[in-house]
């Protein structure tokens, strides 16, 4: 069971179509899928899921904030598998599966709530509550038993809370999905340098703690993959492939497989919880836009090894 | 363009030709015997020396080795190889560098440097942010 976390500071940048297109694709191959959506705007849930379908079945008790909320106020554990949803529509046709723990919009006041608990009034207090806010993601996820699914993919929201920290503590790879301009070309730099030190802090906490119920964390960045790509010619157009090439220069690991723009392509299949990958598609603009996904699929697999 | 620029490169272009006459031609100049005179260059059959692959990636390594903008400015303005603004557009586009048909000399030089320097400069900025008190390293 690997945990992957998708993340960039920068909002829209296709993470979530990323992770949308990556666990159905994984499906499709025969693997066991579970993936949350730590993004207050919970995009990944309602790419799975209308928003009536949500508010019906999911919001009251099967969200991540359910899980956040018996932490926050009743210093408990919500037991994850009791969170986990399999969306119908994804799952229609596939070997594998595609579980989800869905978000909730009011997430967003989970890292405020969150934060209080990392205050102690001794060394030893702070550095115990910081392990214990830090590794919520990481226990309750090393308490799903471990057969249950192949891979873990989680949706990052667009910045450096603690919930975002949460998930990269939990994670084996960190996954950069970036659109090619000058911003995200930034926003790289930064998450670099957010992880390092983030990484750095938890693992002295670990060690300064001696406790064996806390364990070092050692997330690979497994590269970045460039979205949103407008093509011309067969290749990126010039503007976008100097950012290409300035994160290539940056020494950053980047991906061989680009995903291309394409607003017709994109634009409404979260609206029928139908990844593109999985569309029943004519004409050589949606089959070069799939393969592109499949590509993906296949890298990410090479990657994961 | 400027007086001040076109005196400068009036000068540019004097102080070239007298480089250029031997010790004997500058007397015979000063003493009346050789006159200056004006031949307009045939534009349509001008003879560009194309940037070599070689000068190219020779060009690419050294500008990726300085280290600030001055020099990387002076080192564009000073190579005989990119004297012309056709190998000037081909070191750009060797180097992934993003131009337009209507950029001018001197935003190709700019886009060059921030490409090469700025993108080197901005990294270091970023990564010596000193992240627990706000204030830089």
């Amino acid at each position: 069971m690997k945990t992957i976390s998708i993340i960039n500071y920068k909002g829209g940048v296709g993470k979530t179509t990323i992770t949308a297109n990556l666990a159905a694709s994984l499906a499709l191959r025969g693997k066991k899928v579970l993936a949350i959506d730590l993004d207050p705007q919970a995009s990944l849930t309602f790419s799975f899921y209308s928003v009536e379908e949500w508010s019906k079945n999911c919001e009251k008790s099967k969200t991540i904030k359910n899980w956040y909320d018996a932490f926050i106020d009743k210093d408990s554990d919500l037991d994850l598998l009791s969170l986990i949803v399999n969306p119908e529509k994804v799952n229609a046709n596939i070997e594998g599966k595609v579980d989800l723990i869905c978000s909730h919009l009011a997430l967003i006041n989970v890292d405020l709530e969150l934060a209080t608990r990392l205050s102690g009034s001794t060394e030893r207090d702070l550095r115990n509550n910081y392990l214990r806010v830090y590794s919520r993601l990481r226990q309750g996820l090393q308490s799903l038993p471990t057969e249950s699914y192949d891979f873990i993919l989680v949706d990052c929201p667009p910045n450096f809370n603690i919930v975002t920290k949460n998930s990269i503590v939990a994670s084996d790879y960190i996954l950069v999905p970036t659109k090619p301009d000058y911003l995200s070309t930034l926003g790289i730099e930064q998450l670099q340098k957010h992880m390092d030190e983030l990484i750095s802090t938890y693992n002295k906490y670990v060690m300064d703690a001696g406790n064996a119920s806390f364990q070092d964390t050692s997330p690979e960045i497994m590269g970045v993959v460039f979205t949103m790509i407008a093509i011309h010619n067969g290749s990126p157009i010039s503007a976008q492939k100097q950012y290409i090439q300035q994160i290539i220069n940056s020494g950053v690991s980047t991906w061989s497989t680009q995903i291309r723009e394409n607003k017709t392509i994109y634009a409404d299949a979260p609206e029928y919880g139908i990844p593109v990958v999985l569309k029943e598609v004519s004409g050589k603009t949606y089959e070069d836009v799939q393969n592109e996904l499949k590509n993906l699929t296949d890298e990410f697999l090479e990657k994961i090894k | 363009m400027t007086a001040h620029q076109d005196m400068k490169r009036l000068l540019k272009a004097l102080s070239k030709m007298l480089d250029q006459m031997t010790e004997e031609e500058y007397e015979q100049f000063l003493s009346g015997e050789l006159k200056l005179s004006f031949v307009r260059e045939d534009k349509k059959n001008r003879h560009i020396k194309e940037i070599s692959e070689e000068d190219l990636k020779s060009l690419s390594c050294k500008i990726n080795e300085l280290k600030d903008r001055e020099e990387a400015q002076d080192f564009l303005k000073n190579d005989p190889r990119v004297h012309l603004k056709d190998n000037l557009v081909r070191l750009a586009k060797f180097l992934h560098v993003h131009v337009v048909k209507s950029d001018k000399r001197e935003n190709i030089e700019k886009k060059i440097i921030q490409f090469v320097i700025g993108s080197k400069l901005r990294s270091a900025a970023i990564q010596n942010v000193n992240l627990k008190s706000g204030g830089g390293a």
